[in-house]
């Protein structure tokens, strides 16, 4: 397998379903009503991705997701069946929430040699704190789905999206991980979207620098003992050590694509950018004004242009433009950086 | 010397996109978002291409270079047709209709 880190890679989070079975406090999707594309139209984007990363000699890394994409495992096997045989795509993984993960399509999985990992979301390292998150009942499906996958041997992580309400849990999530037997967790800031998101979840900058600080002392700790491995190779984490940390592949070697094929920069960042069935993405990969303001360094607010660290940091852009309403804003949650107010612009 | 290209009209095809961007260095970039294909261009062949807007004629753009390069007229005129003619073979600039 190629190493993810190698340029020449180029990644691609794609949202085919937006039918959720939980609803989740603090998801970045509001609605959940729309029909998933047939098949066909699912081909197609197969066809513009694997085209496009062909004209660009770029090896594909694909996230399957959605809303839940275990809701519909016919089309998620047949995502499955498309990219394992494309010479293009070397790597796949399924984002999932757990709970639906059964024996029945575990087996039908593991035929799929590139389907590299699963990633169950966890927001607590407990029934109680996941729960009051995510609805009753979803904390134990998800570990449940977690310990399945674990035995019938797949590579699977947990997502752990941090703010406000769950920072008691992020060392327990750590163990929680360990106990699982899982082999990889992130730990993610969460972008809050809105005024009401802010106050019920923004973390100030000293309250992350703080819990970073107690995840990387963990991380070193754990890891010198277990299979478990902590990725922190996103932005912030370069300054509570300067080896880890990294920039954001936004606007450089990544993209997501929605349900109904718009393009975003990042799932996490807002702003469509055109829509894959309707532009391709040649069209939006070269035109698009927000991806040529991200790919300038030069145009970074505030102090992350200045940065020393920028190299391997350089702020994550969809905070700054969730809570300043300027994706090029120094990152609000930077504890570096002097404090900006924080509007938010929805 | 005149051209039969003198009078004629072109614009950009709608399949390329012309981009300019400060980064490290200046960066002059053509696209054709039909193909994928990324062509890496000078600054006079970026500002002799932003010319043609679909409506300066061939002479036109002429005369707009003229104001930016000081460089012999017939050298320049030369090289611009050379280059209109490869771009049009290319199917990067695309005549306009002219309604006189």
């Amino acid at each position: 397998m190629q190493n993810p880190l190698d340029k020449k890679s180029f990644y691609i989070q794609w949202h085919f379903i937006e039918r959720c079975n939980l609803r989740c406090r603090h998801c970045y999707q509001k609605n959940f009503e729309f029909r998933e594309f047939e098949e066909s139209k699912l081909l197609r984007i197969t066809d513009i991705l694997e085209h496009t990363l062909k004209k660009w000699e770029k090896s594909g890394r694909i996230s399957l997701t959605g809303g839940e994409p275990l809701l519909r495992k016919d089309l998620l096997l047949k995502l499955l069946q498309f990219f394992e045989t494309s010479d293009v795509f070397y790597w796949i993984s399924i984002l999932t929430n757990g709970t639906l993960v059964d024996k029945s399509i575990a087996d039908q999985m593991k035929g799929f040699s590139k389907l590299q990992e699963i990633q169950v979301s966890l927001d607590g390292a407990c029934a109680v704190s996941h729960d009051r998150l995510r609805g009753k009942g979803s904390f134990d499906k998800a570990v449940e789905g977690l310990k399945l996958l674990k035995r019938e041997g797949f590579n699977i992580s947990i997502m752990f999206t941090l703010h406000k309400q769950n920072r008691e849990e992020a060392l327990k999530i750590i163990q929680l991980a360990e106990d699982l037997g899982v082999d990889f967790l992130t730990i993610e800031r969460m972008v809050p979207f809105g005024q009401e998101d802010i106050k019920n979840f923004y973390l100030e900058p000293n309250e992350l620098k703080e819990i970073y600080e107690a995840v990387y002392r963990k991380k070193v700790e754990i890891e010198k003992k277990g299979r478990l491995k902590i990725r922190v190779s996103r932005p912030l984490w370069g300054l509570i050590e300067k080896n880890i940390g990294g920039f954001c592949p936004a606007g450089f070697s990544s993209l997501a694509v929605l349900h109904d094929g718009t393009v975003l920069p990042c799932r996490r960042l807002e702003i469509p950018i055109g829509n894959i069935l309707d532009d391709g993405l040649f069209k939006i990969w070269y035109t698009s004004e927000v991806l040529w303001k991200l790919r300038n360094k030069n145009l970074l607010g505030g102090k992350c242009r200045t940065c020393e660290m920028l190299g391997n940091c350089g702020g994550c852009r969809a905070i700054a433009h969730a809570l300043i309403n300027d994706f090029n804003a120094q990152d609000p949650q930077c504890w570096k950086a002097d404090k900006q107010p924080t509007g938010g612009n929805r | 010397m005149s051209s039969d290209l003198d009078d004629k009209v072109f614009a950009l095809s709608d399949n390329f996109s012309l981009f300019k961007g400060n980064f490290k260095e200046k960066r002059f970039q053509l696209f054709n978002i039909e193909c994928g294909s990324i062509y890496k261009l000078n600054e006079v062949s970026y500002d002799i291409l932003s010319l043609f807007d679909g409506e300066k004629s061939v002479q036109g753009v002429l005369n707009e270079l003229k104001k930016l390069y000081n460089v012999d007229h017939e050298e320049l005129q030369n090289d611009l047709y050379k280059l209109v003619r490869e771009w049009v073979k290319k199917q990067i600039l695309i005549e306009k209709e002219v309604i006189r």
